[in-house]
């Protein structure tokens, strides 16, 4: 009888931390924010040329980059064979860019694939687009 | 007697003297430098280019500015499997990762952005650096966007890349102003070199 009584008093205590402990993390979780960045849909892509680029192609490079939707105001880089660009990931992407430029002109070039064991994936699996996403702001704590 | 108002009449002279001497030198200080933040632009509210209807401000602009330029002059060198390029360090940042989230280049644009323009003179709220510790940043146990340690000569060659982007975009080797970034840089080759 008595041991049943010491049973039922760990049991309330074991429930009573369960419970705020419960409380504290669902606190966190509704309080937490997103981390909040200027531009949090900046991406850099690369094409990479067969010969390097003299000043005058460079020059027509840059302003055909700069003719497509989508390039941010960061500078382009022109450096030996290579082209360096940003881009908002929201509005295009690198594959988008590199047909779009060479639908302008046929250079000698090929988009830069990243190898595979250097990419870091780390990708919400909540789509931003997507009509939960914009309906329940709250919820964007969570992602 | 007599000798010591002599004395005290020296004394009285040579006080006003240097007195009058001190009194034009604080009249005349020297003038106070501003800083990096300020000689980049400072608080200047203007147009962000890439946030339509957005502001900025234009000391924050500009280091975004040399920031996304020096980024991207690391990518240009980027070779595979070539040696004496910083290919470990930073082609993490090159992985798409789709429209779902912030990008890893913005968010090392956005923290390299708040650190150096905080710690140069842009304290406003808009600048906290709210990131890990240099050295935190720079360990790739504590940071998986840090594709390795970095050692001295790999720092000296990004030191080389915030130069030749700051002189892409408007800041000469020979200016101070140059100088000064570089002494700011050179502050920060304790926590970050590892290696």
């Amino acid at each position: 009888m008595k041991i049943n009584k010491y049973i039922k008093k760990a049991l309330w205590i074991a429930m009573g931390i369960t419970v705020l402990f419960s409380a504290i993390l669902l606190f966190h979780i509704i309080t937490a924010k997103p981390a909040v960045y200027e531009t949090p849909n900046l991406q850099v892509s690369r094409i990479d040329f067969k010969e390097a680029i003299d000043s005058a192609q460079a020059i027509q490079i840059c302003a055909d980059l700069r003719s497509i939707k989508g390039l941010t105001s960061d500078s382009i880089i022109i450096k030996r064979n290579v082209v360096v660009y940003f881009h908002n990931n929201r509005i295009t992407n690198s594959k988008k860019v590199y047909a779009q430029l060479m639908a302008k002109r046929h250079y000698d070039a090929q988009p830069y694939i990243l190898p595979e064991n250097l990419a870091s994936k780390e990708v919400c699996p909540m789509d931003q687009n997507s009509l939960g996403y914009k309906v329940f702001p709250e919820d964007q704590s969570f992602f | 007697m007599k000798n010591y108002s002599k004395i005290a009449l020296s004394v009285l002279f040579l006080s006003a003297a240097v007195f009058t001497s001190c009194s034009n030198d604080d009249e005349t200080p020297a003038p106070v430098k501003a800083s990096i933040y300020e000689r980049l632009g400072g608080t200047k509210m203007v147009a962000d280019p890439d946030n339509s209807g957005q502001m900025i401000e234009q000391g924050r602009l500009s280091f975004r500015k040399v920031v996304n330029s020096t980024i991207g002059l690391i990518v240009a060198d980027i070779q595979s499997n070539a040696s004496g390029n910083l290919q470990a360090h930073f082609a993490p940042l090159l992985a798409e990762t789709g429209t779902t989230q912030a990008t890893n280049i913005a968010k090392l644009s956005d923290n390299l952005t708040d650190f150096f323009s905080f710690n140069t003179g842009g304290t406003n709220a808009v600048n906290t650096y709210s990131g890990l510790s240099m050295a935190a940043a720079h360990n790739p146990a504590t940071n998986p966007r840090m594709g390795t340690k970095s050692s001295s000569a790999d720092y000296t060659k990004f030191e080389g890349y915030v130069g030749a982007a700051a002189n892409a975009n408007g800041v000469a080797s020979n200016t101070e102003l140059y100088t000064d970034i570089v002494a700011v840089l050179e502050s920060l080759r304790t926590p970050i070199v590892q290696k």
